[in-house]
C-alpha cells in the first residue's frame, strides 16, 4: 500500500488512527499498530510479510544474545550472524540480478539469478535493523524484551516503505511510553498533508512531465527540453521523497513518535558536502556513522588518504544502495569525487568569490548528477549528454515556450517550496498573528482540508480513461 | 479545552473529511458504464487465495475506488479547472499535441495470416505501423487526429475487400466510400498538417486496389469544394450532418441516384451546444470554450420505418427511428440512427426492389438516413458487432447492392479487416 491512493486515505488511516485512540493502554496501541503495519506490509506484498517477520524474529534475537554476552567473543559471533544474515537477505532480493550479470560479463559464463519481486521496503528495514543490531552491540541501546515491541519498531507502516531510516535509539522510549497532545495530532494533521499535497501536487505532475520529455524519442529532444526534463526530475525526486518523508514524520506525531527530520531543503546547499546534510538525512547519518567513520578510522594511519577512500567507499554504496546498477554507482562516486575537490581547492575558490558562486556550483553539479540516476541504460545517458554537448540538436523546438507557460505557475510555486521561502513566509505570519490563534488555527484546518481535497481530487482523476468508440 | 480549541479543529475536520467521503463512497450507488468515458468501470474485484497472493485484489480494488467515487464527473471536471491554473494558456492558434494515455485501450490483435479461402491470403500485422498516432492535437480551438496509415495498410483493407466480392454473390453492385477527417480540410498545410500522413494518398492506395467491380465515391473532393462549411465537428471525431451529405452526393455520382439538393431540405440546429467525444479524451480549455452545435436536415423519408437487432439469437426486428430528433440519446453524435446497433434495417419509402446492405462503423450514421429516400431496404451492420454470416445474410434478405464505408483511419486499422474476414467465415 502506498500513502498516495484513495485505499489509504479513506479507509486504512483513519482506521488506524480510530482503534489508536480507542483505548490509552501502551500495549493494546503497539499491538495495533502492528497489526495495521502488517495489514500494510502484506496489501500489495502478501508472501513477503513472511520474510518480515522471520528477519525481525533472527534480529531480535541475535540482539538478545549480544547484550547476553556481552565483551564476550561470542557477541561478535552474533552480530556476525545478524549482519551476514540481514545483509545476505537483501542482496539475494535486490542485488542478484546485477551481480550475475557482473560474473557473467568477466567470467563469459552465463549465470541466471533467481527471479524474485523485490520486497517493498526492504533497503530500509534492512538498514534501520542493522543500526538496531550494531547500537546493540557498541552498548549504545539496549536490546528489546518484547518481540512485538522490536517487530512494531521495524514494521512501523509510518516509515517501512519510504523512510525516513528512523534508528532504535530515536524512538525506542516511546515505543514504551508515549502520548499525543492535541497540538500534537494537529501540527501532525498539517504535516501529513502537506506531505499528501507534495506528492501529488508536484511530484506526481513533475514525474508526468518528466515522462513527455525523457520516455519519449531522446533523439528528437532540443537541449532546452533536455535540460527541463532533467529539472523536472529534481523536482519530482525532492517533492516524491520528502513528501513521503513529511507524511510519515505527521503520521508519527499523531501517534505520539517523534521522528527526526530527513531533508532541510537540500537544493539551497553551497557544497555537495553541505547538500548531503540536507538530502535523505536518514540515510547520510546512517552512512557516516555506520561505514564512514569505521572505514576512516580504520584507515587513519592513511591520513586523507584514508578519508577519500571512506569517502569512495561509502558514496559508491550509497548509490548502489539506491538501486542495483553501474549508473547509481558512478551517481555516488560522482558525489564522492566532488567532495574531495571541494576539500582539495573549490572551497578556497566560493570563500573568494562569494556564496552566489558556491550556489550556483551546487545546482549544476547536483543537476548533472541525475542524469547518471534517471538514465540505467548508459546508451541513452551518452545520447543525453550527447544532445546536451554535441551542438547538433537545436536549443529549441516549436511549442517549447508554450509548454513552459502552461506550467509556469505550478513551476514558480514549486521552485519557491523548494527553497525555505515558504516556511518563512509561514513563520512571519504566525508570529504576526501570534495574539490571535483562532485565526492561525482557522487558516491551519483550512490550509490541510485544502491539501486533502486537491490531492484526492487528483487521485480520482488519474482514473479518466476515455475512449472513442464504447469499450464494454 | 479552551485553549486547545483550534488544534482539536485542526484534528477532527481533516481527519473527519476523510471518514465522511469514505462513508459517502460505501453509501451511494455504484453504476456500472461511465457514458462520458464510453467504457466499463471497474467491478469490485473478487476475492480469493489467488487474488490476494497475486496482488490483483488489492490492485482492482484501488481502481475501484477511484471509479466509484462520490461525484467522480464533478471532481474530475474540477481537477481540469486545477490544471488550467498551472499557467498561462498557449495562443489558439497555436498547435498542441495531447497524448493519449493507452491504458486498456488497446485492440488485441494477434500477428496472424487469415486464409479465407485458396484464393486469398490476407496478412495482419499490428505492429507494421502506426495508424493513428496516439493523441489528439487541438489547434485553432479545433480537434484533429493525425493519420498514420500507409500502403501496407491500405492494401490490406483492398484486399479484404476483393474477398469479399469474390465471396459473395455475383450480381450484386459493389460500392466504396471512404472519408477523409478534417485535418485533411483544416489544418495549415505547412506547419501542421505535415506531421500526418496524406490522406488523399491513403485514399487513392485503397481505391487503385479495388476490384474494378466496386465503385468508388471520390467523397475527398465532393467535400474539398465546401471546405469553408461546417463540416466536421470542433470537439468530436464525426463528420456532421453537412459533411455526410456531400459524401452522399458523391455516392449518388455512383450508385446511379439522383441526389435530393440542400434547397429540396430545410435544416435547423438543435438542442444546446454540446461537447464531444475528443473534448472528452482531452478536457481541453479551447475546446471547451469552442462547443459544437447540431445540425439537423429534415430529410423526406415519407414513411420509411427503421428497427435492429442487437444480437443474432433475436428472432424479431425491434422498432427504433432513424434520427433522434428529441435528444433522446443526449444531444451529439448520437442523434444519428441513435446507437452503432449491430444490424438496422429500414424499410424506404420506394419500392424499386434496390436493398443496400452498409457494413460501416460510426461514420455512416450521419450519412444512412440520406440515403433513405432512395432503396426501398437498407441494412446497416456495424463491423464492430454485427453477429451474422454475411453471405447467408445476404442471401435471406436478398440484398442486390452492397457498400462498404468506412472513415480512413478505420479502414487502415488492423481491427476493421480482421472484423470483416471473420463474418466471412461466420465467426464473430
Amino acid at each position: 500500500m502506498v500513502f498516495a491512493s484513495l485505499v489509504f486515505l479513506l479507509f486504512f488511516f483513519p482506521l488506524s488512527l480510530l482503534f489508536n485512540w480507542l483505548h490509552g493502554n501502551i500495549n493494546y496501541k503497539n499491538i495495533v499498530l502492528v497489526l495495521f503495519s502488517l495489514i500494510f506490509y502484506a496489501w500489495g506484498e502478501p508472501v513477503w510479510v513472511f520474510l518480515l517477520l522471520f528477519t525481525t524474529l533472527v534480529d531480535f534475537t541475535m540482539a538478545r544474545l549480544i547484550e547476553k554476552n556481552e565483551n564476550h567473543w561470542r557477541a561478535k559471533m552474533y552480530l556476525g550472524i545478524s549482519v551476514f544474515f540481514s545483509l545476505g537477505i537483501l542482496v539475494v532480493f535486490k542485488y542478484s540480478g546485477f551481480l550475475c550479470g557482473i560474473f557473467t560479463d568477466i567470467t563469459g559464463y552465463s549465470v541466471k539469478a533467481p527471479n524474485l519481486a523485490l520486497p517493498i521496503g526492504i533497503s530500509f528495514y534492512t538498514f534501520q535493523s542493522l543500526s538496531y543490531i550494531l547500537d546493540v552491540y557498541r552498548g549504545q541501546v539496549s536490546a528489546q524484551k518484547k518481540y512485538l515491541n522490536y517487530l512494531l519498531f521495524i514494521s512501523l507502516f509510518h516509515q517501512l516503505v519510504a523512510g525516513p531510516i528512523v534508528r532504535y535509539s530515536d524512538i525506542a522510549q516511546e515505543i514504551e511510553k508515549r502520548s499525543a497532545t492535541w497540538a500534537d495530532i494537529s501540527y501532525g494533521v498539517n504535516r501529513f498533508a502537506w506531505g499528501l499535497f507534495k506528492k501529488v501536487f508536484f511530484a506526481n505532475t513533475a514525474g508526468t512531465l518528466v515522462a513527455k520529455y525523457l520516455e519519449g524519442d531522446l533523439g528528437a529532444l532540443s537541449i532546452s527540453e533536455a535540460i527541463m526534463g532533467i529539472f523536472l526530475f529534481a523536482i519530482q525526486l525532492y517533492y516524491d521523497f520528502s513528501g513521503y518523508s513529511d507524511m510519515a514524520i505527521g503520521m508519527g506525531r499523531m501517534l505520539g513518535f517523534h521522528y527526526l527530520e530527513n531533508f532541510n531543503f537540500p537544493y539551497i546547499a553551497k557544497s555537495i558536502k553541505e547538500f548531503w546534510t540536507r538530502w535523505h538525512i536518514s540515510l547520510g547519518s546512517f552512512l557516516r556513522d555506520y561505514l564512514f567513520t569505521p572505514i576512516a578510522f580504520n584507515k587513519r594511519h592513511w591520513g586523507k588518504w584514508g578519508v577519500m577512500y571512506a569517502l569512495l567507499i561509502t558514496f559508491a554504496l550509497s548509490g548502489l544502495w539506491h538501486g542495483a546498477s553501474w549508473n547509481f554507482i558512478f551517481w555516488g562516486l560522482y558525489f564522492a569525487v566532488l567532495i574531495i575537490l571541494e576539500e582539495w581547492f573549490l572551497n578556497r575558490i566560493f570563500k573568494f568569490m562569494g556564496s552566489w558562486l558556491s550556489h550556483v556550483y551546487l545546482i549544476l553539479a547536483v543537476f548533472f548528477s541525475y542524469p547518471l540516476f534517471y538514465f540505467t541504460d548508459f546508451q541513452k545517458l551518452k545520447q543525453y549528454f550527447f544532445i546536451l554537448f554535441s551542438g547538433s540538436h537545436p536549443w529549441q523546438k516549436t511549442g517549447f515556450t508554450s509548454d513552459l507557460l502552461e506550467h509556469i505557475y505550478w513551476m514558480i510555486a514549486a521552485i519557491i517550496f523548494l527553497t525555505p521561502l515558504g516556511k518563512k513566509m509561514g513563520v512571519y505570519l504566525i508570529q504576526k498573528l501570534s495574539n490571535k490563534p483562532a485565526i492561525i488555527g482557522l487558516a491551519n484546518t483550512i490550509a490541510s482540508i485544502t491539501f486533502l481535497l486537491i490531492a484526492i481530487a487528483l487521485l480520482v482523476a488519474k482514473s479518466f480513461n476515455p475512449f472513442l468508440y464504447f469499450r464494454f | 479545552m479552551r485553549k486547545n480549541w483550534h488544534h482539536i479543529l485542526n484534528t477532527l475536520f481533516p481527519i473527519g473529511l476523510l471518514a465522511f467521503l469514505a462513508v459517502l463512497f460505501s453509501m451511494m450507488g455504484k453504476k456500472e458504464i461511465s457514458t462520458s468515458e464510453k467504457r466499463k468501470l471497474t467491478a469490485f474485484p473478487a476475492l480469493n487465495w489467488q487474488t490476494w497472493t497475486d496482488g490483483s485484489f488489492t490492485r482492482t480494488l484501488e481502481d475501484y475506488i477511484a471509479d466509484h467515487f462520490a461525484y467522480r464527473e464533478d471532481i474530475i471536471a474540477g481537477t481540469d479547472g486545477i490544471k488550467n491554473a498551472f499557467g498561462i494558456a498557449r495562443k489558439s492558434n497555436e498547435g498542441k499535441f495531447i497524448a493519449i494515455k493507452k491504458k486498456k485501450a488497446s485492440i488485441k490483435t494477434k500477428k496472424t495470416t487469415l486464409v479465407i479461402d485458396s484464393n486469398y491470403t490476407v496478412a495482419l500485422d499490428t505492429g507494421a505501423e502506426l495508424l493513428l498516432t496516439n493523441g489528439v492535437f487541438i489547434y485553432d480551438s479545433c480537434s484533429y487526429q493525425f493519420f498514420g496509415g500507409n500502403s501496407y495498410s491500405s492494401a490490406r483493407y483492398a484486399n479484404m475487400y476483393n474477398a469479399v466480392v469474390e465471396h459473395l454473390p455475383k450480381h450484386i453492385k459493389y460500392y466504396a466510400v471512404l472519408v477523409p477527417s478534417s485535418t485533411e480540410f483544416n489544418l495549415p498545410p505547412a506547419t501542421y498538417r505535415y506531421k500526418a500522413n496524406s490522406e488523399t494518398k491513403g485514399i487513392h492506395y485503397i481505391y487503385s486496389g479495388l476490384n474494378e467491380k466496386i465503385g468508388k465515391a471520390d467523397v475527398y473532393n465532393h467535400m474539398k469544394a465546401h471546405r469553408k462549411e461546417y463540416l466536421f465537428f470542433k470537439t468530436d471525431h464525426h463528420w456532421t450532418a453537412r459533411g455526410a451529405y456531400y459524401a452522399y452526393e458523391a455516392f449518388c455520382e455512383i450508385a446511379d441516384i439522383s441526389p435530393l439538393t440542400l434547397g429540396q431540405m430545410s435544416s435547423k440546429f438543435v438542442g444546446g451546444p454540446f461537447l464531444g467525444s475528443l473534448y472528452q479524451l482531452t478536457h481541453d480549455p479551447t475546446l471547451k470554450a469552442n462547443p459544437d452545435r447540431l445540425e439537423i436536415f429534415d430529410i423526406p423519408f415519407n414513411g420509411a420505418k427503421a428497427y435492429y437487432k442487437f444480437d443474432a439469437n433475436q428472432t424479431q426486428w425491434t422498432p427504433t427511428k432513424i434520427v433522434y430528433k428529441n435528444g433522446e440519446f443526449g444531444i451529439g453524435y448520437g442523434v444519428f440512427l441513435g446507437l452503432d446497433y449491430p444490424v438496422m434495417r429500414i424499410d424506404g419509402p420506394q419500392k424499386n426492389g434496390r436493398r443496400l446492405f452498409i457494413l460501416k462503423e460510426s461514420y455512416a450514421n450521419a450519412f444512412v438516413p440520406f440515403l433513405v429516400p432512395h432503396f426501398e431496404q437498407i441494412f446497416v451492420a456495424d463491423v464492430r458487432y454485427f453477429p451474422y454470416k454475411i453471405d447467408k445474410f445476404i442471401e435471406e434478405y436478398n440484398i442486390n447492392e452492397f457498400l462498404m464505408m468506412n472513415q480512413l483511419v478505420m479502414a487502415n486499422n488492423p481491427y476493421t479487416p480482421q472484423k470483416v474476414l471473420n463474418m466471412l467465415k461466420g465467426k464473430q
